[in-house]
């Protein structure tokens, strides 16, 4: 059935440039870190790495799904941490299994999907100011319950009552568990999580009619539609999936964390977005694609782990990772002008 | 009038056979304005009809009524038979109506093979979990499907750019893939909108040609809109001439073309 595919040709320097430059950007950079620092390259210091990549990669993976369909979800951080709330909050204060408390965060996360999703396709507001008040509803909302308080064993209710539950063992064991992977305590559970909700997703989007519809809708919803494509409804399914994967990473921070934190998760968003869209320059996809969105989160988790090893000052890092975001932006669309998703 | 069963035979010796598609009495307001005023007409099982008419006739806003993108506030529309309820575009599809577009209606950064394939995936029935693991049932879906497809590519002869992203592909061949992709869904009724606007004369008869070899090979019912009316006296059974929203003419390319309203609308009579 290939017999008529057209040789390859060779590639020119400026498509070599477009497909391989962003990896070759991140060799360079764990070449630099590894040499500048003498932490840098040890087992513990990519334990941290692959810490923070892997929620930061879930939420992308959920940016990459609206992506997909020409959409933007920018509550999926304030989704995450209303996730990291509701399931202390359902551990602590109602003295809930761990089990329930991951089910109702999932369930949380498709209502919030549901709702966005809804918003967008019925309602007609624009994706992006759909997801941004529903960001500010959740901030808001997480906080009420509480009075704005973090949530912990032992600290007193608004109504005076003092909280007795705890997080259990089972579920702090997601967030704290490392596996051993040649060397010992390698792999926390939340990067196997990762990699196979990654695997899920791109068999979603690549194998199945399913995801290549969604990519249709994603760069011609008119052309899709008249394709027999129910638009709205895959619509609908992309924010429920983002909104899913938010609980998800949501759920991870909480088992990390072992406390509802109301300051934790300030940077999801900003991480994750920047992951799925430095994605779309791995390879030179130009498209939203799962494993560029991967690659991305990776290459996030390698930057602000050099930074830090190397005594960069917090203030710095938003500044490093705004201007890599830039770049990879550069590489997808100003280089790339052939063949382009849009 | 529900005669679906009388046929009849075109000069060069096909048999049409009865209605596809019947429009009844169809208007269709846009708050003061009338696009569309009280007009029939049917596309019967085999046959090429175009409709034509000056710019703003009304020609488009007809497509968009069959396919679904407009509700004529007046008037039936019976497909195969049955009179229709309103229903959403893709639904329309679904029922066997594929179209193109007057501007293209593609996904161009898909190469032509994967633009073709999205033509074919709401025919596709085999679960998610199956297809991810390629299994059984969803392979074999997924090669029949594809057959189809290469089958459709070979007729249209864009073998050559079966990979090529359809957005770097010039104007002509795109509009060739879109018919592609509108051919691999199989319609019961294709539409086409324009499908030789901004073409250049080899170009306008490559598409005829293609036009009449989807009719022979596949027995595909089209009905087609041009302002153009050269070349599709040429190709089409039977013409609806669309002016200002209402019927000045319906029949064989001959009948149509010697209607004294019709010379009048092309040459711009007065309607005082």
């Amino acid at each position: 059935m290939q017999g008529n595919e057209t040789k390859k040709a060779r590639l020119t320097p400026m498509e070599l440039v477009i497909k391989y430059g962003f990896l070759v950007l991140m060799a360079g950079l764990l070449l630099f870190f590894s040499l500048s620092s003498e932490f840098f390259a040890t087992p513990r210091s990519a334990v941290f790495i692959f810490q923070s990549v892997s929620i930061t990669g879930i939420l992308a993976l959920g940016v990459t799904a609206t992506l997909v369909v020409d959409g933007f979800d920018l509550s999926i951080g304030s989704t995450a941490t209303s996730a990291l709330m509701l399931s202390s909050y359902v551990m602590v204060v109602w003295e809930m299994s761990a089990m329930w408390a991951v089910v109702f965060c999932l369930i949380m996360g498709a209502l919030v999907g549901l709702v966005n999703g809804l918003l967008i396709v019925k309602m007609k507001v624009p994706d992006l100011l759909a997801t941004l008040g529903m960001m500010f509803l959740l901030v808001g909302l997480q906080r009420i319950p509480t009075e704005g308080r973090s949530i912990s064993t032992g600290m007193v209710m608004p109504d005076g009552r003092v909280t007795e539950g705890v997080f259990s063992p089972s579920f702090l064991y997601l967030g704290r568990h490392k596996f051993d992977f040649f060397i010992e305590n390698l792999i926390p559970v939340s990067v196997v999580v990762l990699l196979v909700l990654g695997v899920i997703v791109w068999g979603f989007m690549e194998l199945t009619r399913h995801g290549r519809l969604m990519y249709a809708i994603g760069s011609n919803a008119r052309a899709a539609e008249l394709a027999g494509t129910n638009v709205n409804r895959y619509k609908v399914l992309a924010y429920m999936i983002s909104g899913v994967l938010a609980s998800v990473g949501g759920i991870l921070l909480a088992a990390r964390l072992g406390r509802g934190d109301i300051a934790s998760g300030n940077n999801l968003l900003l991480d994750s977005v920047a992951a799925a869209l430095i994605g779309f320059a791995v390879l030179g996809a130009a498209k939203p694609n799962v494993f560029g969105t991967i690659i991305g989160a990776l290459f996030i988790g390698i930057l602000l782990q050099g930074l830090t090893m190397m005594n960069a000052p917090y203030y710095t890092q938003d500044f490093v990772k705004g201007a890599v975001l830039v770049v990879a932006l550069v590489f997808t669309f100003a280089l790339s002008k052939r063949g382009g998703a849009h | 009038m529900t005669a679906t069963a009388d046929t009849y035979e075109t000069p060069d010796g096909r048999t049409i056979g009865g209605k596809v598609l019947e429009m009844r009495n169809i208007t269709l307001r846009f708050g003061g304005v009338v696009a569309i005023k009280d007009i029939s007409f049917d596309i019967r099982e085999g046959e090429i009809r175009a409709i034509i008419g000056p710019n703003g006739a009304g020609k488009s806003s007809m497509l968009n009524v069959i396919n679904g993108f407009y509700h004529p506030q007046e008037g039936e529309i019976w497909f195969h038979g049955e009179k229709r309820k309103p229903m959403k575009p893709y639904q329309i599809a679904k029922q066997g109506i594929a179209r193109t577009f007057q501007n293209i209606a593609l996904f161009k950064g898909m190469s032509t093979l994967d633009n073709i394939m999205t033509g074919r995936f709401n025919q596709m029935k085999t679960n998610m979990l199956a297809q991810m693991l390629w299994k059984g049932p969803a392979e074999r879906e997924e090669v029949e499907n594809r057959e189809i497809v290469e089958k459709v590519i070979d007729f249209l002869e864009i073998q050559a750019i079966r990979k090529t992203p359809v957005g770097a592909l010039p104007y002509g061949l795109q509009k060739r893939v879109e018919l592609g992709r509108a051919l691999a869904a199989q319609p019961k009724l294709l539409l086409l909108d324009e499908p030789m606007a901004g073409m250049n004369v080899e170009e306008k008869e490559d598409m005829s040609r293609f036009i009449l070899d989807v009719n022979d090979e596949f027995g595909t019912t089209i009905a087609l809109i041009e302002h153009d009316m050269g070349v599709v006296m040429d190709i089409s059974d039977r013409v609806v001439v669309m002016d200002y929203g209402k019927k000045i003419g319906d029949g064989t390319p001959d009948e149509v073309i010697n209607n004294q309203d019709v010379i009048d609308a092309y040459l711009g009579v007065d309607h005082g």
